[in-house]
């Protein structure tokens, strides 16, 4: 990281000086991104270190943003754009303005993720060795063709300055993957996918029983069956029920998508949609997730939203201008949502942490209780449809339950589909267990990727589709 | 940093067996309508990046790493250098210079490289979105939103072999959403030259399909005659997630990794019940965002038929797996040409049947072949009804649905597909939501 932050900070406010001049609300943010990655295979080793830095100068003219971006940080060039977007600005002042929500409170602060061990202090060696000695113990067993050991790292560094705030963050994300690949008892190869996720470098820090859980998946996959498409009483994981939350629900409360008329969210504000049981949770001040992050891209400071509470629908998650535009009654608040690819994409409203709240059902209990079911162990991925509440997961691993018990029988490459209202209607127990596991990335629809983690209790759910 | 100043760094580095260097300028200009047919939002950018790439040599192994330049050169060579000691691997060579590159390949509309350097592109852009929303109004869809993204990209790839490559490139994204009633279709595209963009063709179909969705009823479970059409069949051979299974296992890497089920010159499924496969990777299509002239190392982009009528014939290989496996090197995928049928596309569509236009999503497992896709939009034709419906899901695997296979022999192209207009899989499976 070359500049710091006084030295950044001192240039975004002098672009702001420039941007605000006229009365117009403005914003000037800085990220840098920095991703280290180690990829081991029993065929090959790789190695990488890349860097992303660049500038967004934002104006809001009354009616719309103007957004210009640039990589790196150089002062006359930056000065340059933010005269030219403030001339651009006083071209089209609109008759009527919109009334943007602004966090209008003064802030200068600077945040810091608490991983314990910093990975930009331990050398490459150390993590070529770990991911090395990771696959090593995979493949001394016969039982699998190619062990893929992923190491990722990522260090981001963002600064926001507007009128009111001065802000500074350092994210550190650590990823350690591991990915068997088995052969089946037909000879087609697959995989099993665990990615263990921390805020710093003890994320590699596995255990024996984690690496033996690997295994044991890894081989379960490797006699798993296709899946007799039907209805199932399921018991979803905290990684399925956080899918869950995040494609089925969470896309269709961003309030962007509730602006454009996308939302079928928007006819259920503040209406009932699941039992009391059922709350759904987006919070990018969850410690220490994938997703978590202590100010958006818009400078608002994070806090837990219940999009459901008690199964009512609740507060929509939020960007700057969509929020505005669309809540002319003031009902709602600025959530810290307001989230971009990167420093070159446009502001979106986004989720970060995605979770269904936990409930008072014991996980062990709630398995017993169900006679004839699926586990759903792990899935690959989803897709939103805030319209038409349409569910698409995919990727599942699935066990059958016989009595309350696995049977060991297990299914590979399950989807789940079905209308969302009927599915959270059918939410039969909510465990007491919370985790948000996630270490992925979610798009908005195919394009604008972002850092975000899934999770919640197991939950028991009546009649599921899949197949 | 400037170009000759990083090259003369590396030459210099005593250190240093082999580098590349990949210097390219991006340049965005976007703009975002709303609902109420307004701007919401405009967006322009200049992105530029450096990336290099170090070898050393050992006896039997090559250490290779990458980074982006900083402003520290110095630092990162001498670090690159340490760190090649540790990412070693059986040993191969660095591209050497050559002839072959395709000179007459155009992928950049000098309409809209000009218009971005000249800071006019959002002028482009806002004729072109009147032109959409014209459409719109005229067919009397409703608007939810429209998005329109235009690029311009220059690329340099030199390495210490006299490797020396410019490219350049354009592309103009549209993506429209529209609504009937509960129901909304989202459809988009990706062209490489303005004029290639047609708002009334575009918007038509568009409606029709929503449309069609406002109508359907929920999936019903069918097993039998599934035929793909549209962007489905276009996904079904070119996910936007992952590569095809059935072209991803013609992957050199995958190969090297013991991973492929392909054999050289082997059928690639069990038995071929209907017409057998064609696949070609074809990155010589003038003005097409998948098209390239030469893949990250400098290696030029070659036509490469992977499955020749049921039969793998060649894989697709970067310049060090194709050292590895011992073929011809094939420069950047391009874009999936799948071989056509005997029979008509009317011929294909008849019967009792389901054909699918939308997924949600196709991601397939593109090792094992299986996926399960939630369907947007679908017909049940039954006798002489055609129903809408939506829901449920396509599942299977996709090696197992190739062995009973029929393709149109009318050709599409969509989306980094070239192919039939149709494809039948006789042996189809939809969960249905009953």
């Amino acid at each position: 990281m070359q500049a710091s932050d006084s030295s950044i900070k001192k240039i975004l406010s002098r672009c702001i000086d420039i941007l605000t001049s006229k009365g117009h609300y403005a914003d000037a943010s800085y990220k840098y991104e920095k991703d280290m990655s180690v990829s081991k295979d029993k065929t090959s080793l790789d190695a990488e270190d890349g860097f992303d830095e660049g500038v967004r100068l934002r104006i809001f003219d009354g009616e719309r943003f103007r957004d210009y971006c640039q990589s790196g940080i150089e002062e006359k060039s930056l000065l340059k754009h933010a005269n030219f977007l403030l001339k651009t600005a006083q071209r089209n002042i609109p008759r009527k303005k919109l009334e943007l929500k602004i966090d209008t409170k003064k802030l200068k602060k600077s945040f810091k993720s608490l991983g314990k061990i910093d990975p930009t202090k331990i050398t490459i060696k150390d993590k070529i060795a770990i991911c090395e000695k990771t696959h090593n113990n995979f493949m001394k067993s016969k039982d699998f063709v190619n062990v893929r050991v992923m190491y990722r790292e990522s260090i981001t560094k963002s600064v926001f300055v507007n009128e009111y705030k001065q802000l500074s963050q350092r994210l550190t994300r650590v990823t350690f993957v591991v990915m068997p690949f088995v052969k089946s008892t037909k000879g087609e190869i697959r995989y099993h996918y665990k990615a263990f996720y921390k805020p710093g470098f003890e994320a590699t820090n596995i255990t024996r029983s984690d690496i033996a859980k690997v295994k044991e998946m890894a081989l379960k996959v490797r006699k798993a069956k296709k899946i007799k498409p039907g209805q199932y009483d399921c018991f979803l994981t905290p990684e399925v029920s956080g899918l869950l939350a995040h494609e089925s629900f969470g896309h269709g409360m961003e309030s962007d998508t509730i602006l454009m008329g996308r939302a079928k969210a928007e006819e259920y504000l503040g209406k009932r949609i699941a039992s009391d049981d059922v709350s759904i949770i987006e919070n990018p001040a969850y410690p220490n997730a994938h997703g978590t992050l202590f100010f958006d891209d818009e400078g608002q400071v994070a806090t837990e939203t219940y999009l459901i509470k008690n199964g009512i629908v609740t507060h929509p998650i939020t960007d700057q201008y969509s929020i505005s535009k669309f809540d002319k009654d003031n009902k709602y608040h600025l959530t810290a949502n307001g989230r971009a690819e990167n420093y070159d994409h446009k502001i979106y409203a986004r989720m970060t942490n995605t979770y269904f709240d936990k409930g008072k059902d014991n996980p062990k209990k709630m398995l017993a209780s169900i006679k004839n079911g699926m586990y759903l162990h792990y899935s690959s991925g989803g897709m939103e449809d805030p319209k038409g509440w349409g569910v698409q997961i995919q990727g599942i691993v699935a066990e059958r339950i016989k009595n309350g018990k696995l049977t060991g029988e297990v299914f590979y490459e399950v989807g789940m589909t079905g209308f969302l209202p009927n599915i959270l209607k059918n939410i039969s127990h909510v465990g007491k267990d919370l985790s948000v596991p996630g270490s992925g990335f979610c798009g908005k629809g195919h394009k604008e990727w972002v850092k975000v983690a899934e999770g919640g209790p197991s939950l028991a759910i009546k009649g599921v589709h899949l197949s | 940093m400037k170009r000759k100043d990083i090259i003369e760094e590396l030459d210099k580095e005593s250190g240093i067996d082999d580098w590349k260097l990949i210097d390219f300028t991006l340049l965005h200009s976007n703009l975002y309508i709303g609902r109420d047919g307004k701007i919401d939002n405009t967006l322009e950018s200049e992105r530029k990046e450096q990336l290099v790439t170090v070898y050393r040599h050992f006896d039997d192994t090559t250490g290779e790493f990458n980074f982006t330049v900083g402003d520290d050169l110095k630092k990162q060579l001498s670090d690159a250098i340490d760190i090649c000691e540790y990412v070693k691997n059986p040993k191969y060579e660095v591209p050497d210079k050559t002839k072959g590159y395709n000179s007459r390949l155009r992928l950049a509309d000098s309409r809209i490289v000009r218009n971005m350097k000249k800071g006019n592109m959002q002028r482009e852009l806002m004729k072109i979105s009147n032109r959409i929303l014209h459409h719109i109004r005229h067919n009397k869809a409703q608007l939810n939103m429209l998005e329109l993204h235009a690029s311009s990209r220059e690329i340099n790839i030199r390495n210490s072999k006299g490797v020396d490559v410019d490219s350049a490139a354009t592309s103009v994204y549209v993506l429209l959403t529209i609504t009937k009633g509960e129901q909304e279709y989202v459809n988009f595209f990706i062209v490489s030259k303005l004029d290639d963009i047609k708002p009334k063709e575009f918007v038509e179909k568009c409606t029709k399909y929503v449309n069609d969705i406002s109508v359907a009823v929920p999936a019903t479970s069918f097993s039998g005659p599934v035929i793909l059409k549209n962007r489905a069949l276009a996904e079904f051979f070119r996910p936007h997630l992952s590569l095809s299974p059935a072209v991803g296992h013609a992957s050199g890497r995958l190969s090297y990794m013991h991973l492929s089920k392909y054999v050289k010159d082997e059928e690639i499924v069990k038995e071929w019940r209907g017409e057998p496969l064609t696949i070609i990777s074809n990155p010589a299509i003038p003005y097409t965002p998948e098209s390239n002239i030469c893949d990250d190392d400098g290696v030029p982009s070659k036509i490469v038929t992977l499955v020749d009528k049921g039969k793998f014939k060649n894989y697709f290989a970067s310049s060090r797996y194709s050292q590895y496996l011992g073929v011809t090197p094939t420069g950047g995928i391009g874009t999936i040409q799948i071989g056509c049928g005997k029979n008509s596309s009317e011929a294909i569509c008849a019967g009792d049947r389901v054909e699918v236009l939308e997924f949600a999503s196709f991601a397939p497992n593109m090792v094992s072949g299986d996926f399960s896709a939630e369907i947007r939009l679908g017909y049940l034709y039954k006798g002489k009804k055609k129903i809408p419906f939506r829901g449920g899901m396509f599942t299977g695997n996709v090696f197992n649905l190739l062995e009973d296979v029929y393709f149109a022999k009318e050709s599409m192209m969509k989306e980094g597909y070239l192919g039939p207009i149709a494809v039948k899989f006789m042996k189809g499976v939809i969960a249905g939501l009953e």
